[in-house]
């Protein structure tokens, strides 16, 4: 009796804990998108005002914060200064989809990641502030729609990991 | 410091693998040409070779684009204003000229585009040719600089010369007292700057106003860096001679270079002439290419009497 009683907990807590970890997942992402976009702010002003290169904008931005989007941004200015006569999008890609890949960003997070890459660096400064305003207008959107989805989905994501336990449960019982 | 790959980190991956076929050094290296649809160029030990057999060196136009992108760090926003003068220095104090289709904009140039057509010049600053004229550069009880115009045609290593004066004035060498110097670098010819770092070495004593009009420079200097000393490369323009004046009257010295074949040549300027009157300059050094680019044919007082060669002037 005690063992299935042990088992059912168990079961109802390793789902809930997976529904706990779909909500950490959707608020690190979250947090990395909003880490994100103020790094990008922090980009734009290095480019439009500073007038400094790539490499500077992007040693100084991953400089000024810490994690995984820090690591993006230093790793791209080491390859930048290195300069193995590749293209800067195919090098932004690399990095991008290396050090981000086990993060909670989505795969339309990483391809508008990648997007951006593409375009930066290209023409002159009205170009750039254009593909960073672009990417910054994607970001406040996917910011936006997580916002307003949260807490809504945090209820939905606990209460489908208790009932699902809850389900399983009956079922095995 | 500078090997092969300083001069290979400014070439996409298929120029690099020719010109490292070809065993360049960047020491022995002045030049590389590439124009789309024709064989690369280079002029190494200054002797001109074409690679007109090869068929991989026959330029493309992405060839001269992906050039462009990788030398300026692929950046080129941040060297907007250059490019519209139609030159950008990148690391190393290299220049690249470039040329294609001029993009017009209410009468100014807005940029180049295309750019099919690429000069690479490598910087190459020759350390130490200046010593040797400081003597008579330089007060002796002061040890200050005196008001210098080098006067040289085209070509003859003029800025070198100003850059070796600088750096030594700047230092405190060769019976120089260490001044503060400020340079307005318009072209960054001097400096070389690349991002506001010089990449030649111009003195630890040493401000420069990268890419700025010499007249608004020399002001800026003045007002905001307290120089002993500010150099400027070829003057010429009336605002440029006033702004010498002010900057003199400001009690800085002046070191600064014009176009000339000779002395005669630079007194017949106008603009420049009342300077002659009013002996502003203290000396003149003339430069030729009688015995190799940067030779000093002869330095002379504010009167116009020569000083060097000695024998030459008795």
């Amino acid at each position: 009796m005690w063992m299935r009683v042990l088992g059912a907990a168990a079961t109802v807590i390793a789902c809930t804990a997976l529904g706990a970890g779909a909500v950490l997942r959707m608020r690190e992402r979250k947090c990395l998108l909003e880490r994100m976009r103020r790094m990008i702010v922090h980009l734009r002003g290095e480019i439009m005002y500073a007038n400094v290169t790539l490499e500077t904008a992007f040693w100084r931005t991953g400089k000024r914060e810490e994690g995984k989007l820090s690591e993006l941004f230093c790793s791209v200015a080491r390859r930048l200064e290195n300069e193995a006569g590749e293209n800067f999008a195919e090098m932004w890609r690399e990095e991008a989809e290396t050090i981000l890949k086990d993060t909670s960003l989505k795969r339309q997070d990483m391809e508008q990641l990648v997007c951006f890459g593409k375009s930066l660096g290209y023409l002159d400064r009205d170009m750039q502030e254009r593909v960073i305003r672009f990417y910054l207008e994607d970001l406040e959107l996917a910011i936006e729609n997580l916002r307003r989805e949260e807490p809504e989905k945090s209820r939905l994501f606990f209460g489908l990991g208790i009932l699902s336990g809850l389900f399983l449960t009956v079922i095995l019982l | 410091m500078r090997g092969q790959d300083g001069l290979l980190k400014i070439f996409p991956d298929r120029i690099r693998e020719i010109l490292t076929e070809e065993g360049l050094e960047e020491k022995n290296t002045e030049e590389i040409r590439m124009r789309a649809g024709a064989p690369l160029i280079y002029i190494y030990k200054n002797r001109e070779y074409v690679l007109e057999g090869d068929k991989r060196a026959v330029i493309r136009r992405e060839d001269v684009e992906e050039t462009l992108q990788c030398a300026a760090g692929y950046s080129l926003y941040a060297y907007e204003e250059e490019l519209r003068q139609g030159f950008l220095t990148v690391q190393g104090g290299h220049r690249i000229g470039v040329a294609g289709r001029v993009v017009m904009e209410n009468g100014r140039v807005k940029t180049i585009s295309p750019v099919t057509f690429l000069n690479i010049r490598f910087s190459h600053e020759i350390r130490g040719c200046a010593e040797h004229i400081m003597p008579w550069l330089t007060d002796r009880e002061s040890g200050e600089i005196r008001n210098t115009l080098l006067v040289s045609p085209p070509r003859c290593g003029k800025t070198t010369l100003l850059r070796d004066i600088i750096r030594t004035a700047s230092d405190g060498m060769a019976g120089a007292r260490g001044q503060t110097v400020g340079v307005v670098d318009e072209r960054s010819e001097i400096g070389a700057c690349c991002q506001g770092i010089p990449q030649n070495e111009v003195g630890k004593r040493t401000d420069i106003l990268d890419c700025c009009p010499k007249a608004a420079g020399m002001m800026m200097l003045v007002r905001s860096m307290a120089p002993e000393v500010i150099a400027v490369d070829e003057i010429g323009g009336g605002r440029d001679l006033e702004a010498l004046r002010y900057v003199i009257n400001c009690g800085c010295r002046i070191l600064a270079t014009i176009h000339g074949s000779s002395l005669e040549d630079v007194r017949r300027k106008p603009g420049i002439s009342s300077f002659f009157r009013e002996r502003v300059f203290e000396r003149y050094v003339v430069l030729g290419n009688r015995c190799g680019p940067g030779s000093v044919q002869g330095i002379y007082d504010g009167n116009g009497k020569q000083l060097f060669p000695e024998w030459e002037g008795r």
